[in-house]
């Protein structure tokens, strides 16, 4: 069902507005009841209203950023003065480690994720983003990940290979205990948690902007956590992958990255690089769309160059997969691919500069006032182009071999880091706190705050060029007098500690001065102009905006008290459910209203058992780890089958205007399509890195070796019969859609029922024809090779199971119609998406060695 | 199968796929030429590693060249407005934009071949 496109006339500017005054008296206090927040000790575990989920998002970053930060003043007590013992060398190692892992994978990404959650539905006048309960769910996963994560430190038990653990270290031979496991299973699952949050985001920034709110009219911080989401879709699945291909090899000894069984530890730099320079930029991106919230606010002028920082977004979003390998230029590569990089290196420099003049020059054209945000914006550019110096001369080949693995890199990756993410995370929360709050946060004590932070992180930070152009190596816990090291490390512990006090009075503050209020902001105190600071409730704005310019709190003067009376779209409640406005991707047309979930326990559950299965699969309590995860399927399922897929609860909704629009929407513009589209996104990205990593083996391997002697390829017949079977199996997919749509919804179960069996034959049929072939995992690099995509093809018959049957029941429950249907295209597309990848593994595993290699 | 909105996205963000293509490819031929031993291989007469990433940079540049000018006449033509799904001024203008990026990026990334040894 496609919903009509009626809305011309209620979007021109000049049109009346949507809905006529007086409103009914009870629909404000029903749409209040409608969002309120669970009480007494239900309140914060159900929540998942987005605003509240976005602020406790960001205090557990702040947390984790806390924690992290104590560490690092460890590290800078030791190293202090020279031949220390206050840390001996393991808990250094340990130590730096979980600073470095849980600075970037707990505190940044997870805090620019935050922000995005917290702000984005107030910024585009959704009621809320399309799945709120996902991002709970993400949420708690990560929150109760990362607090076990934390705690193995105190057991002697944190991973200690460096925060990118590379093999051959971190293999098994070299690191036997389960230090290394915390990392890759402990972190692992956090990144499918931001995965999650990045499908809301996308999901939400394109289809539920204010009507009128085109894609030329949104806020450049919407453009920058849209570019954020998608980097996330396609760098994290190298990550994962990566941490895949290492843990299979240190618990059943598949060699990946062992050279004398054929494996080459570069696979894993390469595919931890592919994620982890995009990863740089993920973090600065929302940092940077952040700062070109504030500047204009803060200089009250429009932002300059509107559309050519929306493209440099854009840009970087992709010229920042083009500089993995210059994290590399000292593994002995051609020069000729070092200086592929190098070019990609430098353009992506055009697009930042693009944003820093355009910066400049709207605090050039405005008349800045220096409230405190401000200043932290003046800090990030002071400290974020000394960091970007710094990259210039390492990105230069023969310098880098010179820096490379020296304080020099860690003074300019805190540099970027600090300067690029957190001042204008730092900006954002002293500009966006009265939004949360109602009120500012101290003036007096903030600038306190940023005088400390930017005397101190300087100062620590500095020296350490020196240090590490004198020749110091990173990651020693401790150095030899007489070196001229002394004075330097001195100065660096001393400016840590001052460090160390600005961010003590920035928790001060936040303690003396935050409170949420989900009365929302009494005023806009820095007259802004964006739609973040409307009046809001729990529900967002009473009604939503129809917006015709980018700064419409500026262009619409009555903006505020019109929508506070009700007067624009939606000012109440159609289904009596909680609900969101849906409208159309590039001009932000209504399209239809979606209802979306409200507060319950299933997601939080399913996230304490996401978490703890995790957990006790790296202490290897496989008892414990199976209770978990059946808890956390079941807990799942349990949400899926309560709270998604209602269907038409009534016929049209009137969101005023003359707009009549469906509740309910099935195919390409229902949200739900488009939710599992990016995930198939991420899917397909992680089979990408499957095929590069047989494509990279092979290379290094050289034809005789792929197969190796003694292994074969199994005969033809096999993957043919796989491939007719997985051809079946489409053919019943088919026909149960026709079925669907001739009402029979019962038979369609039943074929469903029976597609099923045929794609499990397809999966066991290979592995038998594999197996039979003497192709052995722990042999070599190529059997490895194989039995991850094995590996990869059996966790898809899994999914697809346990989808094939949910399916089944909902059809025999009555619950799915030809109206009703999303449940089934969501299980068609998933599942067609899997037969497909199914059957380009036959290729890699039966085609590939017989086009390359002497088999 | 007509997703709305779905076509002005793709044509906006066409010229930095073009990119990608050429940057994956560009290196994954080098790569490979260079792995098997063949730095001194020739096609028709010319030393094999140039001759791939020229040839793969000049189509590149076509294909960006192609989409900035189909974007261009849009922008012109008088059917582009500041609303319409299909035909957004925006993501014309973006659609341009990207492209001059994308020209950028490939010829920077192309250009070290004709200083350096392919395999060196
Ligand atoms: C007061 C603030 C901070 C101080 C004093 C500090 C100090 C340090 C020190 C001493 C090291 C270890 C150097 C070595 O032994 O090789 C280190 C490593 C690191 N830090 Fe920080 N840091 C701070 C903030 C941050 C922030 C905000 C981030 C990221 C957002 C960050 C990310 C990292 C990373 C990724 C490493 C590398 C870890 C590794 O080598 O595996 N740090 N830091």
């Amino acid at each position: 069902m496609t919903p009509p496109d009626t809305a011309g006339d209620a979007l021109r500017h000049d049109a009346p507005l949507p809905n006529p005054l007086p409103r009914p008296p009870d629909e404000l206090p029903r749409l209040e009841r409608i969002w309120r927040s669970p009480r007494g000790w239900a309140f914060p575990w159900t929540e998942v209203n987005n605003n509240w989920i976005g602020v406790l998002y960001l205090g557990t970053a702040g947390l984790f950023c806390v924690l992290a930060v104590i560490l690092s003043l460890l590290m800078r007590a030791q190293l202090a003065v020279p031949g220390n013992d206050l840390l001996d060398q393991e808990t250094y190692n340990q130590v730096f480690t979980t600073h470095g892992t849980m600075m970037m994978f707990l505190f940044a990404v997870p805090a620019v994720e935050a922000l995005g959650v917290y702000l984005l539905p107030a910024m585009l006048a959704a009621r809320d983003l399309p799945f709120p309960r996902l991002s709970a769910y993400a949420y708690w996963a990560y929150a109760v990940g990362g607090l076990g994560f934390f705690t193995s430190l105190f057991f002697g038990l944190a991973p200690n290979g460096g925060w990118f653990m590379y093999p051959p270290l971190t293999s098994h031979e070299y690191s036997p205990g389960i230090n290394a496991d915390f990392w890759l299973l402990g972190i692992g699952f956090i990144e499918i948690s931001a995965i999650a949050g990045a499908v809301e985001i996308v999901v939400g920034i394109l289809r539920n902007r204010a009507p009128g709110m085109t894609l030329a009219r949104m806020p450049l911080f919407a453009w920058a956590m849209l570019v954020f989401a998608v980097m996330i879709i396609f760098a994290f699945p190298a990550v994962i992958w990566a941490t895949v291909l290492l843990e299979l090899e240190r618990a059943f000894d598949w060699p990946f990255f062992l050279p004398d069984r054929g494996g080459d530890p570069l696979l894993r730099q390469h595919l931890f690089w592919f994620f982890g320079h995009p990863e740089v930029y993920i973090i600065f991106l929302p940092a940077a769309g952040a700062v070109s919230m504030i500047v204009p606010a803060m200089v009250q002028t429009r932002m300059v160059g509107y559309g050519l920082v929306a493209m440099a977004l854009v840009a970087t979003g992709f010229l920042s997969f083009g500089l993995w390998v210059h994290h590399m230029y000292a593994t002995g590569i051609p020069s000729l691919s070092l200086a592929f990089f190098s070019g990609a290196s430098f353009a992506v420099s055009v697009p930042t500069g693009i944003q820093v003049f355009a910066w400049i020059a709207t605090i050039a054209s405005g008349k800045p006032k220096l409230h405190v945000p401000m200043l932290f914006v003046f800090g990030f550019l002071f400290i974020f182009v000394l960091g970007g110096l710094t990259g210039v001369m390492v990105a230069i080949v023969p310098f880098d071999w010179q820096a490379h693995d020296t304080y020099f890199i860690v003074a300019h990756l805190h540099y970027v880091l600090i300067g690029g993410m957190v001042f204008p995370l730092l900006a954002g929360l002293y500009y966006w706190a009265p939004s949360a709050a109602g009120w500012r946060l101290s003036v007096r004590l903030g600038k306190w705050v940023f005088w400390l932070l930017f005397l101190g992180v300087n100062l620590t930070f500095f020296p350490m060029h020196i240090s590490g152009l004198i020749g110091m190596p990173r990651r020693v816990w401790t150095y030899p007098e007489g070196m001229g090291l002394e004075v330097w490390n001195m100065l660096s512990t001393a400016s840590a500690a001052v460090s160390a006090l600005g961010v003590l009075l920035l928790l001060v503050d936040l303690a003396r001065n935050f409170r949420m209020s989900p009365g929302g902001p009494a005023d806009n105190p820095f007259n802004a102009a964006t739609l973040e600071w409307l009046p809001q409730g729990n529900y967002a704005a009473r009604s939503i905006p129809r917006i015709t310019s980018r700064e419409p709190l500026w262009d619409q003067p009555d903006l505020a008290e019109q929508v506070r009376q009700g007067r624009h779209f939606l000012p109440g409640t159609v289904t009596g459910l909680r609900e969101t406005l849906v409208t159309s991707p590039v001009e932000a047309r209504p399209q239809y209203v979606a209802i979306i979930p409200g507060p319950a326990w299933a997601h939080f559950i399913a996230a304490l058992c996401t978490a703890g299965f995790f957990l006790s699969l790296t202490v290897k309590l496989l008892w414990l780890a199976g209770i978990f995860g059946t808890v956390a399927v079941s807990a799942i399922l349990y949400w899926l089958w309560t709270g998604t897929d209602l269907g038409p609860v009534v016929d049209r909704a009137d969101i005023g205007g003359g707009l009549c629009l469906p509740v309910y929407v099935s195919g390409p513009d229902s949200v739900s399509w488009w939710a599992m589209v990016v995930l198939l996104l991420v899917d397909g990205t992680v089979f990408a890195c499957l095929g590069f990593t047989h494509a990279f083996l092979w290379l290094s391997n050289g034809d005789a070796q792929w197969p190796p002697p003694g292994m074969g390829v199994p005969e033809v017949a096999f993957p043919l019969g796989s491939l007719a079977l997985l051809a079946g199996c489409a053919g019943l997919l088919w026909l149960a859609g026709r079925l669907l749509r001739q009402g029979r919804a019962r038979a369609m179960g039943g074929v469903v029922l029976l597609a099923l069996p045929l794609f499990l034959l397809a999966l066991g049929l290979d592995l038998h024809a594999v197996w039979q072939a003497g192709i052995r995992p722990t042999l070599h690099a190529f059997g490895a090779a194989t039995f991850a995509n094995q590996f990869w093809q059996g966790l898809h018959g899994l999914m697809v199971a346990t989808m094939a049957l949910y399916l089944a029941a909902r059809a025999f429950a009555g619950l799915i119609d030809p109206v009703r249907r999303i449940t089934f295209d969501n299980v068609r597309i998933f599942w067609l998406y899997a037969l497909a990848q199914a059957a380009a593994g036959l290729c890699l595993t039966h085609l590939l060695p017989r086009a390359l290699g002497t088999g | 199968m007509q997703v709305v909105g779905f076509s002005p996205m793709l044509n906006a963000i066409a010229g930095l796929i073009v990119w990608a293509a050429h940057f994956l490819l560009v290196y994954g031929a080098q790569a490979t030429v260079c792995w098997r031993g063949l730095a001194g291989a020739t096609l028709w007469g010319q030393p094999l590693v140039p001759a791939i990433v020229l040839g793969l940079t000049a189509l590149g540049l076509v294909a960006v060249a192609l989409i900035g000018g189909r974007a261009w006449r849009r922008l012109h033509s008088g059917l582009a407005s500041q609303e319409g799904e299909e035909q957004s001024q925006f993501t014309l203008w973006m659609s341009l934009a990207v492209t001059l990026m994308a020209a950028l990026a490939m010829v920077w990334e192309a250009v070290p071949v004709l200083i350096l040894p392919p395999c060196g």
